[in-house]
């Protein structure tokens, strides 16, 4: 589903925490570039860096040095209203533990991103039908998250994520919390997504899931050491180096 | 917005419990702020109900140097009206009582006599008949015509719809009603309500008192109505130039007098300048209280945000600007601020009409009604919607200093408040003990001053007295009449079993009754410039001093023989002796008052006359038979027992030597002097139960931290356990750190206390502003109340199985 055109660019990318006079680098030299409608995942181990990678790429938060270029834009410092209002148009999360609001019903929670867009209520309202259709979860709408199961509750999280449509959705461990069913349905959700041209880039430490995307990224101590074109379930062909 | 409001209405549900308190908290805080309030309006902003348009109407009250006098004198007043371009009119009233008789039976009620245009230029209509026309003020003694109040109307005349037209005596003197009116008009005295009112030109027959054709002689509470687009100091400039002008052309009787033009909220008459340092700090503790409501619920709300991290995370990842949490937040916190301010109101509505208890027994026709109006809801939904900002503006910032990438990971299990955040929840508490201790400093000082107040020499004996007044001046006695009157009184009362001693006197200290003061002209005393030489005075009967137990320090009392036919008598007391004859001995010394020559033949101690809190001033007494001018005398009463005993005997002998004599306001002088102790009585007992509602919310505020820090620490207080720490250690980390945070708020309080608590000067007798027992007991209570509050959160981090602790995390 890749057509080439870059929506995603990182140059040089650094990430520095400073905790009590300590420096921690989470990210070095980082580069990187995620076309439209392109299904990447990002792997590697506990601690190297994933999580931080796609906090930068979804604007929660801010590299230390170099370049972020989201849909042809610079967003490498922009301010926190700006990066709000992004996040908001650009990018769909989808969370480990799912991140859904307790006290808001199914559709409630679909619906929050499309309040703070000032959409009207009818098209929120349609928008948020389709996305649930898509799901699978139109009939649960009414629901809080605590009536539902754990895959049903990253569901209603996809959904969320897609209700927006967003230029990007990312994904940081999406099966983390689920069993293995679950887990499968839920990649077989993004999988079809994909199909249709979502770009969707995927935090996760598994192998299997891995694989569902077209392209690899391979993290090790905040560096990329190694990037691979799937090109089936199971098959992986070493692209390059790092 | 909508969604911001149905989110906020679920979450105030879900959370009944913080709900609950959060809303009983606000109540307390903004009922008193909107009670204080309705006070303030009824009796300040709003004095007198009824009157059309009151924004416009002014006080005129004649001033000599830096003295107010309360009053104008007719003449004056009618010069003041001619200035056209400024005053729309000008209405002159004084208040009496006065002896209606109906079907034979003598009834006493109380009314203003007024000038013709009183009811036009206030702008009441009548429900019956009409009000007086111009020319009813004409011609003295001319205009037997007066209108009834409706309460009189219903009381008196059983509503009777042909009321009009009906001829009645009042003070044996036969009126026409010509009207009624509608319950809600007052009259023009702040704080009373009257039966009837008469016009001026019947001050003789209603009132037997002041002059209508001497400019020396004020005695008319006068006000006026601003003509529209003339300001206040406007009226001013143009009055005290006509003030400049009448000194000139009357320089005897206007001699440095001048007028000052005054909102009504600063009338020197009526209730207002009783109640108004009351209600200045009343308002001020009642907004300091909601204050400490507000650190309260911001605390508790911070506590909340912590496990509201996550959800706001997640808000602010789909998109949520800062603004749009922080609406979200304030929606929160505003419509739980407007829950509160909804229970406020209930609790005003109820708690307004407490202050009846505060006034004292007394024979004024007193009437503090307060109406919840429009002004006071506005104020409450005002106070309402800033509290709410103020209380839920510091969570709402706080939600935009989270780390989203830890927040949104950790998922939620476990919150961590930052260094921010605690540093703000303990300066809050810190702030919260401050302003308790400043609120309760204030409390203890006027409750000390009361007390001290209770127990001061006030000049006089109190105890076993009753007093009651007589006015014969309107049932046809004349000088000579009217004193043989007094001495039959006097022998027949002496003669009644259980009575010790009795006495006549035409003032009485220390009730409502301001009294009167004369100019003194002594012989060799050179008046300094500007200095005013009016004294206060009481005309009494020989035996006064004995009876009210004030001690004569030298000289001799009033006897009979002090009449007509001998010299002019006075006595005096010590500070005028001391202020005129300073170094010299004032007895057989003479000074001259307008009715002639006095020599000083006594010299009495000094008392209190007006306040408890005033400083020592000259006072000088007359003796009864050369002079009262408007013949009307009280009784005062020492009894051998119960003075409520004799009561009745003392009104069957007066009737028994007149029986159109009646008495009025008869009542124990323990009760009258009550008047004195008002404001003390009702400053302290208010301030104590604000500052209780500070202390326990102060309580609550320190005691919600410190377990908000336990709950936060019980895996530090798990590896603390782990390592060998014993439960008095745990103990002493926990109070230490709560009491930490007392301790700096303790400070600052009596820091606090010393910067303010001289505002209370007014109301504290025999009390420094700053006195270090009061300071020291406060600080000391508020310590121990803290140190409580910590102690049980303290206990449950003993409790802390350092097992599950250390795997909670």
């Amino acid at each position: 589903m890749n057509n080439g055109d870059t929506l995603i660019k990182l140059e040089a990318i650094k990430k520095v925490f400073l905790t009590d006079e300590v420096e921690t680098h989470a990210l070095s030299e980082i580069h990187l570039e995620i076309a439209r409608g392109e299904y990447v995942s990002i792997a590697g181990p506990s601690g190297c860096g994933k999580s931080t990678l796609l906090s930068i790429l979804g604007l929660l938060d801010s590299p230390t040095e170099g370049v972020y270029t989201l849909n042809g834009q610079s967003v490498s410092n922009i301010g926190p209203s700006e990066r709000a209002r992004i996040r908001n148009r650009e990018v769909g999360f989808i969370f480990q533990s799912f991140n859904l609001i307790g006290d808001l019903t199914v559709f409630e929670n679909v619906e929050l991103p499309l309040t703070y867009r000032g959409m009207d209520g009818a098209e929120r309202k349609q928008r948020v039908s389709e996305a649930l259709e898509k799901v699978g979860m139109a009939h649960r709408m009414k629901h809080y998250p605590s009536q539902l199961s754990g895959g049903q509750q990253q569901r209603v999280a996809v959904a969320r994520a897609l209700g927006g449509k967003p230029s990007i959705l990312l994904a940081d461990e999406p099966t983390g919390n689920l069993d293995s069913k679950n887990g499968d349905a839920v990649m077989d959700l993004l999988r079809g997504l994909h199909q249709e041209g979502a770009t969707i880039c995927m935090v996760t430490h598994d192998p299997r899931f891995a694989r569902y995307a077209e392209r690899s990224v391979h993290l090790f101590d905040g560096r990329v050491v190694e990037e691979n074109i799937e090109e089936g379930m199971g098959d992986t062909t070493q692209l390059h180096g790092s | 917005m909508t969604t911001d409001l149905r989110y906020a209405v679920r979450m105030l549900v879900k959370h009944r419990g913080f709900t609950a308190v959060a809303v009983l908290s606000l109540a307390l805080g903004i009922g008193a702020n909107a009670t204080v309030f309705c006070w303030i309006q009824n009796v300040l902003l709003r004095p007198l109900p009824g009157v059309a348009n009151p924004d416009r109407l002014v006080v005129l009250a004649s001033t000599h140097g830096s003295m107010t006098m309360d009053t104008v004198s007719l003449p004056d007043l009618e010069d003041y009206a001619q200035l056209t371009n400024t005053f729309s009119g000008v209405i002159g009233s004084q208040i009496t009582p006065a002896c209606l008789t109906l079907d034979g039976e003598l009834q006493w009620v109380f009314g203003q006599i007024v000038t013709a245009n009183f009811f036009d230029l206030l702008g009441v209509k009548p429900i019956l008949g009409r009000t007086f026309v111009r020319e009813e003020g004409q011609k003295p003694g001319g205009n037997p015509v007066m209108v009834l109040s409706e309460g009189c109307w219903r009381r008196s005349f059983g509503a009777d719809p042909g009321i009009v037209g009906r001829t009645v005596a009042l003070n044996r003197h036969s009126f026409t009603i010509i009207g009624v009116l509608p319950s809600v008009s007052r009259g023009t005295m702040s704080g009373l309500t009257f039966d009837f009112w008469a016009p001026l030109s019947m001050h003789e027959e209603v009132a037997n008192f002041g002059s209508l054709t001497q400019r020396g002689d004020r005695w008319l509470h006068t006000q006026a109505r601003l003509r529209p687009g003339v300001r206040r100091a406007q009226a001013q400039a143009a009055v005290t130039v006509l003030g400049a002008q009448l000194e000139d052309t009357y320089p005897d009787s206007n001699r440095e007098m001048r007028a000052v033009v005054l909102p009504l909220w600063k009338s020197p008459y009526g209730v207002q300048p009783l109640m108004l340092p009351v209600l200045q700090i009343l308002l001020a503790v009642s907004l300091g209280v909601l204050l400490i409501v507000s650190a309260n619920i911001a605390n508790l709300l911070l506590a909340k945000s912590v496990t509201r991290q996550k959800e706001i995370a997640i808000r602010s990842a789909m998109g949520a600007r800062f603004t749009h949490l922080v609406r979200q937040l304030l929606t929160e916190s505003v419509l739980l601020a407007l829950l509160g301010g909804a229970m406020g109101v209930i609790v005003a509505f109820w708690a307004t009409h407490l202050f009846a208890a505060f006034v004292p027994n007394t024979h004024l026709p007193i009437a503090l009604t307060f109406v919840m109006d429009r002004e006071t809801l506005v104020y409450t939904v005002i106070v309402s919607l800033v509290t709410g900002l103020v209380f839920g503006l510091a969570p709402a910032i706080q939600s935009g200093r989270m780390n989203l990438n830890t927040t949104l990971r950790e998922g939620g299990r476990t919150s961590h408040a930052g260094s921010v955040h605690h540093r703000l929840r303990g300066g809050l508490v810190v702030a919260e003990i401050a302003l308790a201790l400043v609120l309760l400093v204030g409390a203890g000082l006027c409750i000390k001053g009361f007390d001290r107040a209770r127990r001061t020499n006030i000049g006089i004996d109190p105890r076993n007295m009753l007093i009651a007044g007589l006015r014969i001046g309107m049932n046809g006695y004349t000088e000579e009449t009217g004193m043989a009157f007094y001495r039959q009184i006097r022998e027949r009362l002496e003669a009644v079993p259980g009575v010790g001693s009795v006495a006549l006197a035409s003032w009485f200290p220390l009730g409502f009754e301001g009294g009167s003061s004369l100019g003194v002209d002594v012989e060799g005393y050179s008046r300094r410039p500007n200095e005013d030489l009016g004294v206060p005075y009481s005309i009494i009967s020989p035996g006064y001093f004995e009876t009210m137990g004030i001690p004569l320090l030298d000289g001799r009392d009033f006897s009979e023989r002090d009449d007509a036919n001998s010299a002019g008598a006075a006595i005096i007391n010590e500070t005028m002796a001391n202020r005129f004859w300073q170094g010299q001995n004032p007895i057989g010394r003479k000074f001259k008052i307008w009715r002639g020559e006095k020599t000083v033949v006594g010299i009495a101690k000094n008392g209190k006359y007006r306040s408890l809190n005033e400083l020592p001033k000259p006072f000088f007494y007359l003796p009864y038979q050369q002079g009262v001018w408007d013949l009307n005398l009280g009784i005062a009463i020492r009894a051998t027992g119960d003075p409520a005993s004799i009561a009745s005997a003392v009104r069957r002998d007066i009737h028994a030597l007149d029986p159109g004599v009646a008495v009025w306001a008869s009542l124990p002088m323990i009760d009258f002097i009550q008047a004195a102790f008002f404001a003390q009585r009702v400053a302290s007992i208010l301030l104590l139960v604000l500052g209780a509602i500070s202390l326990i919310l102060a309580a609550i505020g320190i005691y919600g931290v410190m377990a908000y820090v336990v709950s936060q620490r019980t895996h530090e207080l798990g590896i603390r356990m782990a390592l060998g720490a014993q439960s008095s250690d745990i103990r002493r980390l926990v109070v230490g750190h709560g009491m930490t945070l007392a301790v700096i708020g303790v400070t600052i309080g009596l820091a606090g206390s010393l910067a303010l608590t001289h505002f209370l000067t007014g109301f504290l007798f025999g009390v420094s502003p700053f006195d270090p027992a009061t300071f020291l007991s406060v600080a000391l209570v508020l310590a121990g109340v803290a140190f409580l509050a910590c102690y049980i959160p303290a206990r449950r981090a003993t409790k802390v199985d350092p097992l599950v602790a250390l795997r909670c995390e």
